[in-house]
């Protein structure tokens, strides 16, 4: 039975000479007891989509044609053309959002009992001394562990995990029919983010809701939807049962977006990528015995870069944050984001380093490149003790050592062009003569991560992520180094962006013979680029060892549970 | 656009526009338009008169930028046409041209207000981005200048200064840039803590850049907006304190003309009935502050546009 259809909707932004189309004529049904699973990268109008439906789009959204019904028992209610004040009932009463930043979805300044308290009390669904059991009711049924306690505190009192459940137990305390769930679990850790998808599964059953729920993971659709939709740039591409798309997918990009995503079961030489099978819609050999790895052939890598050189040396590096000092400066307060780590990179090594946020991953990279305070240890790179050295003694060897962020997005400077980001590393180390030879070194560097030479001019507002993120690359390569830190390089990009960065990556470390240390948080990227990974939690080393060992036979009860919880 | 910004934009051009030329379009082309002629005293707008003491035209480029030097006294009863003129704005007590004052007035305002903000920039940003920066003991000795010279009251540290230094131009500037500096300082202490934080600051440390380089070439060029609003800002506030001392008497003394001086010059002719000439360097003045404040709230709400969109 249908409860939710949208026809023929087209939504625009922007003023008449600059308009953007960012839904084109879409067609959707939702049944009432069903989930339905959007899947899209960024920008393809997947949350534009969920928002019209209760009208939450900013005023520069039109609604160029097409309608949205809700059908309510036996009445049909047009969503887009009835009133402000009539939807107000719908919204939260009978269609209801949880949103993705749960961290920013809160209002700081209230606490979490009384926003989920405000949502009945507007709907006038209970008198007010009734009011709070009800809220208790709903946080112990979305799992919150003491709902007394977190009824009494302030969003940022409580952790990622916990106000996601909040926000659920907002979305449903007043028994909406429908539930539209916008990336719920993206800035989760996929340990929480497992157990947030069991509770809506189990919360589905028990209230018969039909949810629509909006994700770039498509492990995590697979996981949870009944059907499932994909979009790309604001159109429907496919649409069809969950285990029918993900066993025959139809589309190419379909096929793309499902094989581009690297996977723990195996190893791979290349990614394959939505523009291999665009190209080549029989594109078939991406898993045939010439890209695929054996376990054999990574024994014998294991075994050559065993005997390399040691590049880099870690030896017991501990460092903290200092929180508070008391009057006289002396520290009376400090977190520990890395305790007594030691491990080596060899020479032509990709190192992968795996942990949950808060591990203290990013901490270790930047120590090592002497961008964090190190507290005790050291860090050995060809025979210099790094640890030691002032600024000055730094900035000879800052051409050998690079790093390459997470955000592409504030990782370049917005006022500078391409170019001067490119070059301007190479005049500070004076690596090349003339501004003729560094403009030739630049360019070339631009072709090298499929960048073209007119790109030079350009500022970054004018890139997308993934080019940015090639930018970084190249900007990083032009002091010819011989390690780079990956600091979750890939993990803001969406996946068919991920896998040309992932590839190019690996291109680029057999041509330069680069070493990496590559921090993630996701266990199947790791896999795909690692020769060897370090599995860290709260500071320490919990595992060391070969990607399949640890994928497969996990020592620490800490990875299995990391392994388990991979949808 | 939007009216009152084009108007204000338009108004300063004028003035700046006015100021430049200076004794190339004043009546009286003597230095500091100081051409008394005491018969000619208290006349009204657009009165004509004939007596007159100028006769000889500048010569040297000189005289055309700075005003000439002397004149020829040459008092003329009689009234051959071609020798009398128009006082467009009428004359002051001592029979000056307010006009012609007023322009040569503006140009010292003007002057000094900008001197003054450059001086404020220059300390604010280059102790504020060091402070903001480095952080530490910079931040310490940095903070702590910038809370002294907010509890100081204005006009008494711009007198303390006038009277040890003297009432000139450079001690003037200073004064009023010392007065300036701390919001300019405190703005970009805050703006460079931002945006230290930022990745492409950490990726220039990686890159190995020094970190005056860091802040001139990375972060400066961020923060230049924000530092435009509030030196467009302070620049009314200049305006204002300049034209402020030397109505008081502490600006740069007479017969050199600014907005204040003239206006206090002008003020008593309210109680003669001349209420036009006694409120014209008024609403010179006011229009010039208003068009600098209209000005720097445009293009505060501008850089909002870019956060925000």
């Amino acid at each position: 039975m249908k409860i939710l259809s949208i026809e023929n909707l087209s939504i625009s932004f922007g003023q008449n000479d600059k308009l953007v189309e960012a839904v084109k004529c879409l067609n959707l049904d939702l049944n009432q007891g069903e989930i339905l699973g959007i899947v899209g990268e960024s920008g393809s109008g997947k949350s534009v989509t969920a928002m019209s439906i209760t009208r939450l789009l900013s005023s520069s959204a039109q609604y160029v044609s097409g309608r949205i019904q809700y059908f309510n028992e036996d009445k049909t209610i047009e969503l887009l053309s009835i009133k402000e004040n009539e939807l107000q009932g719908i919204r939260g009463r009978a269609i209801s959002i949880i949103f993705q930043e749960p961290m920013s979805s809160l209002n700081p300044l209230l606490t979490c009992g009384d926003q989920v308290a405000e949502g009945l009390l507007a709907h006038k669904l209970l008198p007010r001394n009734e009011v709070k059991d009800k809220v208790l009711f709903w946080f112990s049924k979305v799992g919150i562990q003491e709902p007394n306690r977190v009824y009494q505190s302030f969003p940022h009192q409580l952790s990622g995990g916990q106000l996601q459940r909040v926000l659920i137990a907002l979305a449903l305390c007043c028994k909406p029919k429908i539930v539209i769930a916008d990336e719920p679990t993206t800035a989760l850790d996929v340990g929480i983010q497992k157990k947030i998808l069991d509770l809506l599964l189990e919360l589905k059953k028990e209230f018969n809701l039909s949810i629509i729920f909006i994700s770039h993971d498509l492990g995590v659709i697979q996981y949870l939807c009944d059907r499932v939709v994909v979009m790309r740039h604001g159109s429907k591409v496919e649409e069809s049962e969950t285990s029918e798309v993900f066993i025959n997918p139809k589309q190419n990009y379909t096929k793309g977006l499902i094989y581009s995503r690297p996977s723990i079961k195996y190893k791979l030489r290349r990614l394959p990528t939505v523009t291999d099978f665009e190209k080549n819609p029989d594109y078939k050999n991406w898993k045939d015995d010439i890209n695929l790895i054996n376990s054999t052939e990574q024994d014998r890598k294991n075994i050559e870069l065993c005997q390399a050189k040691i590049l880099i040396d870690v030896n017991n590096l501990k460092i903290e944050f200092i929180q508070s000092r008391n009057w006289f400066g002396k520290i009376t307060k400090k977190i520990v984001a890395i305790q007594q780590a030691s491990f080596k990179i060899h020479e032509g090594e990709v190192l992968g380093l795996v942990g949950e946020s808060g591990s203290g991953k990013s901490s270790l990279g930047k120590g090592i490149l002497g961008l964090t305070q190190i507290s005790s240890g050291s860090v050995i790179y060809k025979g210099i003790e790094l640890t030691k050295l002032s600024n000055k003694e730094w900035r000879p060897l800052r051409k050998e050592l690079q790093i390459v962020f997470q955000d592409p997005y504030s990782s370049l400077n917005p006022r500078k062009n391409i170019y001067s980001a490119i070059t301007e590393p190479m005049i500070v180390h004076q690596i090349y003569s003339n501004e003729k030879e560094r403009k030739e070194k630049a360019v070339d560097l631009l072709e090298t991560v499929g960048l073209k030479s007119e790109h030079l001019q350009r500022y970054p507002h004018q890139f997308s992520g993934g080019q940015r993120q090639r930018i970084c690359i190249a900007r990083a390569l032009a002091l010819n180094p011989r390690f780079i830190v990956c600091d979750e390089s890939v993990s803001a990009l969406d996946v068919s962006v991920q896998a040309q960065v992932l590839n190019l990556l690996v291109e680029l470390k057999s041509k330069f013979g680069l070493s990496l240390l590559f921090i993630t948080h996701d266990l199947s990227v790791v896999n795909f680029i690692a020769d060897r990974i370090i599995v860290l939690q709260n500071g320490t080393i919990k595992e060391e060892g070969y990607p399949y060992q640890i994928i497969n036979n996990p020592k620490s009860e800490y990875t299995k549970s990391l392994i388990n919880s991979l949808i | 656009m939007k009216t009152s910004i084009f108007l204000a934009k338009a108004y300063l051009m004028i003035c700046i526009i006015v100021s430049f030329l200076g004794y190339l379009i004043t009546v009286d082309k003597t230095k500091y338009c100081n051409t008394q002629v005491l018969e000619n005293s208290f006349l009204d707008p657009f009165s004509k008169s004939c007596f007159e003491n100028i006769r000889k035209q500048p010569k040297k480029l000189k005289d055309y930028i700075f005003g000439m030097e002397e004149y020829e006294k040459q008092y003329k009863s009689d009234s051959p046409t071609s020798n009398c003129k128009i006082y467009l704005l009428g004359t002051d007590r001592y029979g000056r041209d307010l006009l012609s004052r007023l322009i040569i007035g503006m140009r010292y305002t003007l002057l000094v207000s900008l001197l003054s903000v450059v001086f404020a920039c220059l300390i604010g940003v280059i102790l504020g981005s060091l402070s903001g920066y480095f952080g530490k003991l910079y931040e310490l000795v940095v903070t702590f200048f910038v809370n002294i010279f907010w509890t100081l009251p204005t006009i008494l540290l711009a007198f303390v200064i006038l009277i040890s230094f003297g009432r000139n131009i450079s001690s003037l500037f200073i004064a009023i840039g010392l007065s300036l500096w701390a919001d300019i300082a405190r703005l970009v202490r805050a703006q460079v803590l931002s945006f230290k934080e930022q990745n492409f600051v950490s990726s220039a440390k990686a890159m190995g850049f020094s970190d005056i380089r860091i802040i001139f070439s990375q972060i400066l060029p961020n923060i230049a907006g924000p530092i435009m609003v509030q030196a467009s800002g302070n620049f009314a506030l200049a305006v204002l304190l300049e034209s402020g001392l030397s109505f008081l008497g502490m600006g740069l003394q007479a017969p050199v003309p600014t907005l204040g001086n003239i206006l206090q010059d002008q003020y008593t002719q309210v109680f003669n009935g001349q209420i036009l000439q006694s409120l014209i360097p008024a609403i010179v003045l006011v229009l010039l502050i208003l068009s600098f404040q209209l000005i720097a709230n445009d293009y505060r709400d501008r850089l909002d546009v870019k956060l925000y969109h």
